[in-house]
């Protein structure tokens, strides 16, 4: 016959080790959630950090396509469409002008090109206010639903020379943010030098075909 | 093998950024500045699928897509439109004409990438 003072001990012992057993597991399945949680928060970190780096990307890709097309011709025609195409296709302009300064005394200006403005058209008195501020300075960018949305001057070495004034970004964008506004910083010191290149190219390529024609004409008459 | 697919926007720029955007990826890009000289390509090429602006000089997207959906090598393409207008009007319009979705100028990367992958399934 058994010993039922033994068999006690024997269900003791045996509840023991599985009260121990248990205490492993959770302490087991502590340490794996713990495990858990840092495999987990350095997920987010690698996510977070991808799309860090796909915004950069995004962002020297931009730089790069603007610059690209910014220095791809001499023709000062083609440079001007080029600053249009950067605002429109890159940054989501709808209604912009540039403005070139004629007189930086009077801060005189005339509409170079624009998209969605009236031909001819002026500043705006606030607008002219920003201007007289960014022309010495950074660009400036309006907070959501202020206008305009963004003064930005154009510079040839230290010079500004002129501006781009954003009254208008496509619907289904709220705001200009960091993408465009580096983009449109990259306009700002790029765009003048490329258009004043241009020009002056196709003023040294006109009086080259001047002087060339004098030359054959003087050629003709000796 | 890299899936076939025409671009047609009047702006180089663009035609540039969507060019790096799927660079390294399995898309072979034919490009045309607008929708006629697009047109005679869809007659010489087919093509797995056509990305379209809609304000284009001469033959303009929605003209462009309306002619494309008559050609048989263009007949069952999607076409992608690409524009930089909000109005639902546009939209539908372009859709009524054959366009099978859009996506939005500026151009992002990630919304193209997944627009073409939608369509071509790589």
């Amino acid at each position: 016959m058994d010993d039922p003072t033994h068999k006690t001990d024997e269900i003791k012992i045996l509840f023991e080790r599985a009260n121990s057993f248990m205490e492993d597991l959770l302490a087991e399945n502590k340490k794996l959630r713990k495990e858990l949680g840092q495999v987990e928060a350095e997920n987010r970190t690698f996510a977070e950090r991808y799309v860090q780096i796909e915004s950069h990307n995004e962002v020297l890709q931009n730089l790069y396509v603007s610059s690209h097309r910014l220095h791809a011709t001499l023709d000062p025609n083609e440079v001007l469409d080029t600053i249009k195409e950067i605002v429109i296709n890159l940054v989501g302009g709808e209604k912009f002008g540039i403005w070139m300064l004629d007189d930086a005394e009077s801060l005189a200006m005339s509409l170079l090109a624009h998209e969605g403005l009236e031909e001819g058209a002026g500043l705006e008195p606030k607008e002219i206010a920003l201007a007289k501020k960014v022309l010495g300075s950074d660009a400036w960018y309006g907070a959501p639903g202020e206008m305009p949305l963004a003064v930005v001057p154009l510079r040839v070495d230290d010079r500004s020379v002129g501006l781009i004034v954003i009254r208008g970004i496509f619907g289904h964008k709220k705001v200009l943010g960091h993408l465009d506004q580096q983009i449109l910083g990259l306009l700002s010191g790029q765009a003048a030098t490329a258009l004043t290149s241009a020009r002056l190219y196709a003023e040294k390529s006109r009086k080259l075909e001047t002087m060339k024609a004098f030359l054959d004409f003087i050629k003709t008459k000796t | 093998m890299s899936k076939e697919i025409l671009i047609v926007d009047d702006s180089q720029t663009l035609r540039l950024m969507v060019k790096i955007c799927l660079k390294g990826l399995p898309y072979a890009l034919t490009e045309a500045d607008n929708g006629a000289s697009a047109l005679e390509r869809l007659g010489q090429q087919t093509f797995d699928l056509i990305l379209t602006d809609l304000n284009m000089p001469e033959v303009d997207g929605f003209e462009f897509i309306e002619r494309a959906r008559k050609l048989a090598s263009a007949e069952q393409t999607p076409i992608v439109v690409m524009t930089s207008r909000e109005g639902e009007v546009d939209i539908e319009r372009a859709f009524a004409l054959g366009a099978s979705s859009y996506v939005h100028k500026p151009v992002k990367k990630e919304e193209l990438i997944a627009v073409l992958v939608r369509h071509l399934g790589t």
